[in-house]
């Protein structure tokens, strides 16, 4: 069969193929990010191959149980002696996973160099997998001929949903408080050893997919990813899924294009993802962070700009500030300027001559921002016992972080003074 | 031997000690991935030094590599202080990325017909058969910087390596030595992947370090130590593979590594694990001997004469065959004596017990005179004291507790009523 549903046969199985990748990949990644875990992660990944090795030179085959097998095996060895060497050592835990991992790769080599030597376990389909050539070897199910690498990929998926479904509540605890874990009786060494395994397992199958690198890609960095456009675990795995599949899409498309290998490119496209996440995220996104920054400057310096206009107001209650005055507070220049064109924007002053006037608006603003200064001030005094000249600095950065409830409170505590440490009216 | 096996030797050998040498600090600074982030961070550059040149030029593939790695180090630390990306997920992302799109560019470059393979295609496994002339050269050079590096500002770096604060206070300029030991760790990483591949190389900057930890507290002697091991390493695994003529020599550098390790890890004086295990072995048996003696004496107090092994063990409460080899030993050093079946102490093994159990008391006399604390609180800490309360300890407690010398205070929790 040339197609299906109307794409070209081989295109549909090596994204099919990469995007259940993506998906096993995003959700058990979504885990291993959170608990800072990615290291242990990449080393798995290197650490099969003597356990593949193995079950190759001992069965003659690459069919997926005994490979799968091997795999476990070195997983398991590799975390008991990650274990051990972390006990004993006086190096962190970064050093033994990396004695660990490259030992046992180095291993690995060795056996695929003695058993297999003669054998397609090559240099490429190590770091690459098979992608490209996917859709060679079927298996018939139902009628319709899967690639057999796909299907294992599929079968895999399946039980990590599952599992990962089943496990959810442990999971998610386990990740984020695994000590209140252990007092409700869960067992986070249980939760741990299942994720690990299903790590192996992800790492071992998807290996012989998509080689190496894009294992590692696929677990760290779409999850990664996701990990800067939400804070809510459900939605990060559901991202850390998308954009698996996604990847999986652009990176084989782009493959093509420039007729390179596909895992390096799905590789490179979630690497673009994450570049886009991090700078565009909302929240936690690099441009999102900037402009709240610049936005609560603005809205401190305009503040600060009103209380100071508030501060000049006579017996007859008008304010008025010497436009000098104010760009001199604001150390002059393009500064300056910007705060007072921002509160002119804002309608919360005019500038009428050489003075700067509040509006109403601007009045009632300035007036406020005085209140929760010199409640603040008499605050420190009273019950943090500062002397009357040291507390202006600190109330004068608390001031814009008060709102109204806190104003009320700090009043009601100090019976409603009227008067701050400095003898000046509070309203 | 002939001379490119020597060759290969050298050069070996020279990657391997510098590795050991730069690979310590970042081993014992918590950043022992250091050199696996470089290594895959290296093939962009790589191959695009290839791409630029056409032919192998192997100083333009190296600046390239060099580049390459120190920016894939430079986004990793920048990931990781300007988001929320932890260290760990910023390391895997730029690694696995960076090799990806070092991949995609060597494919795009094989499959054009001018591109020759050689330098890409062994950057997994290394090559050493290809290594020649010009090639020990370059790591002789590296290596002597290296090392020459280390040696002059060694204690500078140790002081900004391990105490920033302190150093940066003293008016070193911490950046610039951690950008300096930075720089020198993606040079080793560079000019020994040709030699024995990505993966292997991270291992080089890992292993000997972490081996040598295990000998020393002394930054000098194990940064000398990491390099000696290195070199080994490298020297013995060529001449292990040169007779395994199909393994990828670097695999083997690595594995004797790897045994060097092992060795370390379970050898090592102090440090080593035969060591501590033969230190917790004699330390228990040295509690198991003092708690039997306590309670010869203590059931002496009650007016019975010696006791059966079955009755001491129950009343020290320890496996079975313990005490038996244990009471074994005591007769041996004349601490007990068996007479029917029953055990007694000698006179020697009286005067430690009686010492013993006066330190026990008094200690819980303190405990519950002098710090208010309840009765049946106060055992197991006097249990644990009990062996380590020295002779002028014991002396000071009575001292302050106004008691004549050589009192032997009666239990504060009589047999019977025991936690």
């Amino acid at each position: 069969m040339d197609t299906i549903l109307g794409i070209n046969a081989i295109a549909f199985w090596i994204v099919a193929t990469g995007a259940l990748v993506g998906i096993s990949g995003g959700i058990l990644g979504s885990f291993l990010v959170l608990r800072r875990m990615s290291m242990i992660a990449d080393a798995i990944s290197h650490s099969v191959l003597p356990g593949i090795a193995l079950a190759f030179a001992l069965t003659g085959s690459r069919a997926p149980i005994p490979i799968l097998l091997g795999a476990l095996f070195a997983g398991l060895v590799t975390v008991a002696l990650t274990e051990a060497i972390r006990r004993y050592a006086k190096v962190g835990e970064d050093a033994a996973i990396g004695v660990v991992f490259t030992t046992m790769f180095a291993l690995g080599v060795v056996m695929v160099s003695r058993f297999s030597a003669n054998v397609d376990l090559d240099t490429d389909c190590i770091l690459s997998g098979v992608l490209e050539t996917a859709a060679l070897e079927t298996v018939n199910v139902m009628g319709l001929d899967i690639p057999s690498i796909t299907l294992n990929m599929a079968i895999l998926t399946l039980v990590i949903v599952s599992i990962v479904f089943l496990l959810w509540k442990e999971l998610k605890l386990v990740a984020f408080d695994p000590d209140l874990a252990k007092t409700l009786g869960f067992r986070p060494k249980f939760v741990n050893a299942i994720l690990m395994f299903l790590v192996a397992a992800f790492s071992v199958m998807a290996f012989e997919a998509v080689g190496t690198i894009l294992v590692v890609a696929m677990l760290i960095v779409p999850a990664t990813a996701a990990y800067m456009l939400t804070n809510r675990l459900s939605i990060m795995v559901i991202l850390a899924v998308a954009i698996g599949i996604s990847s999986a899409f652009l990176g084989r498309h782009a493959a093509f294009l420039l007729d390179t290998t596909v895992a390096g490119m799905i590789a490179v496209a979630t690497g673009i993802h994450l570049v886009l996440a991090v700078f565009f995220g909302p929240e936690h996104g690099y441009l999102a962070r900037k402009i709240a920054n610049a936005r609560l400057a603005v809205q401190t310096n305009i503040e600060d700009l009103l209380a100071m206009i508030v501060r000049t107001r006579g017996t007859d209650g008008a304010c008025s500030l010497p436009l000098e005055t104010a760009h001199k507070a604001f150390g002059g220049g393009l500064r300056a300027r910007g705060v007072i064109i921002g509160a002119r924007f804002m309608r919360l002053v005019e500038v009428k001559g050489i003075a700067i006037k509040p509006t109403r608006e601007g009045a009632r603003k300035g007036m406020e921002q005085l209140r929760k200064h010199r409640l603040w001030e008499t605050w420190l005094a009273e019950r943090c016992g500062l002397p009357a000249d040291h507390v202006h600095e600190p109330a004068h950065r608390m001031e814009h972080f008060i709102d109204e409830n806190l104003a009320d409170m700090v009043a009601d505590d100090l019976g409603r003074p009227t008067v701050d440490p400095h003898g000046r009216e509070i309203v | 031997m002939s001379y490119n096996t020597a060759i290969v030797l050298v050069g070996t050998g020279l990657l391997g000690m510098a590795g050991g040498v730069v690979g310590t600090f970042a081993v014992l600074r918590g950043r022992s991935l250091v050199g696996d982030a470089v290594a895959h961070s290296a093939l962009p550059g790589l191959t695009l030094g290839f791409m630029l040149v056409g032919t192998k030029s192997f100083p333009v593939m190296l600046a390239g590599a060099a580049i390459s790695g120190m920016f894939g180090m430079w986004l990793i630390g920048w990931l990781s202080r300007n988001t929320r990306i932890k260290a760990d997920a910023a390391t895997g992302a730029v690694l696995s990325v960076l090799f990806g799109l070092g991949l995609v560019m060597s494919s795009a470059v094989q499959n054009d017909p001018s591109g020759s393979q050689a330098g890409l295609d062994s950057f997994l496994l290394g090559k050493t058969a290809g290594m020649i002339s010009s090639d020990v050269f370059t790591l002789a050079i590296v290596g002597a910087v290296v090392v020459a590096l280390v040696g002059l500002m060694f204690k500078e770096f140790k002081l900004a390596v391990f105490d920033s604060a302190f150093a940066k206070a003293s008016g070193l300029p911490v950046a610039l030595l951690d950008t300096i030991l930075m720089a020198m760790i993606v040079a080793t990483t560079v000019v020994g992947l040709p030699a024995v591949g990505v993966v292997l190389m991270a291992a080089l900057l890992v292993i000997p370090g972490a081996s040598a930890r295990f000998w020393s507290n002394d930054l000098g002697q194990i940064v000398v130590l990491a390099g000696a091991f290195g070199a080994i390493s490298g020297v013995v695994g060529t001449l292990g593979s040169a007779t395994w003529s199909d393994v990828p020599a670097g695999a083997v550098i690595v594995l004797t590594g790897a045994g060097i390790f092992m060795i370390s890890m379970l050898f090592a004086p102090e440090r080593g694990i035969l060591h501590k295990v033969v230190r917790n072995t004699t330390f228990s048996i040295h509690m198991t001997r003092d708690h039997i003696l306590k309670a010869l004496i203590e059931s002496a107090e009650t007016g019975s004469t010696g006791m059966s092994q079955k009755s001491l063990a129950k009343a020290v409460a320890g496996p079975g065959l313990t005490i038996q080899i244990v009471l074994a030993l005591m007769q041996l050093h004349k601490l007990v004596e068996t007479r029917n079946a029953l055990v007694f102490p000698t006179a020697t093994g009286r005067d430690k017990g009686i010492h013993l159990v006066k330190a026990h008391r008094l200690w819980e006399f303190y405990l519950i005179n002098e710090m208010d604390i309840a009765k049946d609180h106060v055992h197991r800490d006097a249990d644990e004291l009990e062996h380590v309360l020295s002779p002028e300890i014991v002396a000071e407690l009575e001292r302050r507790l106004a008691l004549e010398n050589n009192t032997v205070l009666p239990s504060a929790h009589p047999v019977g009523e025991d936690s």
